[in-house]
This record gives structure tokens, C-alpha cells and sequence, in this order.
């Protein structure tokens, strides 16, 4: 009668975490991490450590319920044999089952379930100095969070402070140092708003200006 | 079409007048343009674009009443130190199609006043030119040259 209450115990806690589980993995919140982190998996793919809720976790292995876990005397099954056929997969370490086809640890999937996120990243590779370094381009419409290699059309404006500096040069070892004040560009502003300021004023001075000489 | 030439070398006994060639014993030579004003006579770019008048004739010494109208024709007026020449062949003597060079320049745009009367009954000598020299930052420019 022992026996049948320890098995009925352990064919509840079974059924217990199968549920949970299986709402886990249809709900979604397995999927994105939160239920073993993002590059878990419940024992498969390869992983074959980590603990239920852990940064890489696999459902199973060597702490819970798995080798040397206090459920039973065989190492690394839950089960053994009996027929669990909507675990089925391969077998590895560290999963739902160990040896044993039936507990493979996923759900007919290969590799691991929950998204990645998905960013447009594209990289080359510069030569400064005999030494290559990595160039990242993130994309973008103004770039401006990312250098001055892509400025803004309105960095190019005199209403602009950065209009009146030269861009970053490349020093030593690939590390951008400041570029300067940019004196040609000032004058050429200067020039500009004083043509402005007459033309605005022979516009609207009221008036037309005329000087009498006589040579 | 006339050709008068008109020379002077600051007095009376080197001014000379000739007209199609032949010395032109004159009492009195005047060539007035006004031109280059507004309806209210202020003065305006365009010189003789923006319309004016003009008058140029030589009172002969045989007859110091008649007035021999120059135009339409070609007027060369040499001073000591510059030159004008008045240039109207049109067969009606439109002033729109005036010419004026100063200084072998074309000032038809900028002409404002021309005057030239060299009046030997009264002694009386006057020779100026005035343009209009618009300027793009500073001030237009009136500017009045003396002939003489």
C-alpha cells in the first residue's frame, strides 16, 4: 500500500510538472526566458546543466531531478520506462530523462525555444595602422548616437554648434580625438549673416539710399 | 545721317566743330539728355530705358535763330580728358534708341543727365554727364562727371 502511495505521489508530482510544463511552453512565458532563461532549454539542444529557473538552464540534469537527485535510486531517470511518448526525443544529459528515449527533455523541438532579439547590425573591419578593428554601422536615418562618420544634413547648418567644429579625427591606436574649432567656417558664417543683415535692410529699410558725388 | 565732331582743348580758339566732314562755324552747340527719373523725377536705375528726352542742335553764325537739329545721327564730343558720344540713327528719332558712350564705355543704362552747351554768343560753357551706379551693399550712386 506504501508502494502505491510513494507511486501515486510520484505520478502526481510527474503530472504536477508536466502541467506546469505544458502551460509554461503554450503560454509563452517559457519561451522568453522567464522560466530558464533565454538560451535554456528543457533538456534539449545540448544543455546539460543548470537548475530549473537558472540563466541556462535545462529542465532536469544534475541537481533536480536527474542524477543524483533524491527521487528514486536510478540515476538521471524520472520514470524509467514507462511511456511518456509526447516527451520523446533525444536523449542527453542533463534532461528529462536520461537514457531513455522517453524523457528526452523537449517537446519534439530541436535548439532552443524563445526568441532572440532581432537588431540590423552589420560590421567590417577597417585597417589603421597595420591593425584591424571592427567598424559597426547600426543604421539608422541621423546616426547621431553612433559617430560622426555618418553626421546629420543638419551638422552642416551654421545654426548648428557642431557646424563650427571639424569632425573627429583618428588618432593612434584607432580612438578619435576632437577635431577643433573650425575658424573658416565661423568667418564664412560671419560673412553670410552680415550679406543677410544688409540685404534684410535694404529690403525693408523703408526707402531707397542714394549718395550724390560728383568727380 | 549726321556726323558732327566736337573738340575742345579747354578754350575757344582750340574748340572746333565739324559736321559730315566740314568745319561747322557754329554760334552755339547743345546736346541736353535728361532721362533715368520717375513720374515724380526722382532718379531711377535704367537711364535712358526709363524714358526721358533730348536735345541737340547747332545754331549757325549765319543765323544764330535756326536750330540744325543733329539727329538723327552720331555726335563724338572730345574733352581734355573724356569723351562722349551720342549715337541716335533711328529714322524718327525715337529716344529709345538713343546711345550713350562715356569713356568708351556704355552708360545707355545709366545716364541720368547730359549736358553739353558750348554757347560762344553768351560765353558760356557747361559740360557735364551724370550716371546712376546702383551698388549691391552700399548706396547708389549719383555721380556727376565734369567735362570740362
Amino acid at each position: 500500500m506504501q508502494i502505491h502511495i510513494s507511486s501515486f505521489r510520484r505520478m502526481l508530482l510527474l503530472a504536477t510538472f508536466c502541467v506546469i510544463v505544458i502551460f509554461g511552453s503554450t503560454s509563452g512565458a517559457f519561451a522568453r526566458g522567464g522560466f530558464g532563461g533565454g538560451h535554456g532549454s528543457f533538456g534539449g539542444g545540448g544543455h546539460s546543466f543548470g537548475s530549473f529557473g537558472g540563466s541556462h538552464s535545462s529542465f532536469g540534469g544534475g541537481s533536480s531531478f536527474g542524477h543524483s537527485g533524491s527521487f528514486g535510486s536510478r540515476s538521471g531517470s524520472f520514470g524509467g520506462g514507462s511511456g511518456f511518448h509526447s516527451f520523446s526525443g533525444h536523449s542527453s544529459t542533463g534532461s528529462f530523462g536520461h537514457g531513455s528515449s522517453h524523457y528526452g527533455g523537449s517537446f519534439g523541438r530541436s535548439g532552443s525555444f524563445g526568441g532572440t532579439r532581432s537588431y540590423t547590425h552589420s560590421s567590417s573591419m577597417y585597417t589603421y595602422g597595420g591593425r584591424s578593428y571592427p567598424a559597426h554601422y547600426y543604421g539608422g536615418w541621423s546616426d547621431y548616437s553612433y559617430g560622426w562618420a555618418h553626421p546629420a544634413w543638419y551638422f552642416y547648418t551654421p545654426f548648428y554648434p557642431a557646424f563650427y567644429y571639424y569632425p573627429p579625427v583618428m588618432g593612434p591606436g584607432g580612438y578619435y580625438q576632437p577635431g577643433g574649432f573650425n575658424w573658416g567656417h565661423t568667418f564664412i558664417t560671419l560673412i553670410l549673416f552680415v550679406v543677410l543683415m544688409v540685404i534684410l535692410a535694404r529690403l525693408f529699410s523703408g526707402g531707397r539710399r542714394v549718395r550724390y558725388t560728383q568727380y | 545721317m549726321s556726323q558732327v565732331l566736337f573738340r575742345t582743348g579747354g578754350d575757344w580758339d582750340s574748340t572746333t566743330l565739324s559736321r559730315d566732314g566740314q568745319e561747322c562755324l557754329a554760334a552755339q552747340l547743345l546736346v541736353q539728355i535728361q532721362a533715368g527719373r520717375d513720374g515724380y523725377g526722382d532718379v531711377v536705375r535704367g537711364g535712358i530705358g526709363a524714358g526721358g528726352d533730348i536735345d541737340a542742335y547747332i545754331r549757325p553764325q549765319s543765323n544764330t535763330l535756326i536750330e540744325e537739329g543733329i539727329f538723327p545721327g552720331t555726335i563724338e564730343m572730345h574733352f581734355l580728358q573724356h569723351s562722349v558720344v551720342v549715337i541716335n540713327n533711328h529714322p524718327t528719332f525715337d529716344f529709345q534708341f538713343t546711345q550713350v558712350v562715356f569713356d568708351g564705355r556704355d552708360v545707355t543704362d545709366q545716364v541720368i543727365d547730359l549736358m553739353v552747351n558750348i554757347d560762344s554768343i553768351n560765353n558760356e560753357v557747361q559740360a557735364a554727364i551724370t550716371l546712376y551706379r546702383p551698388h549691391w551693399l552700399t548706396a547708389d550712386e549719383v555721380a556727376t562727371f565734369n567735362l570740362l
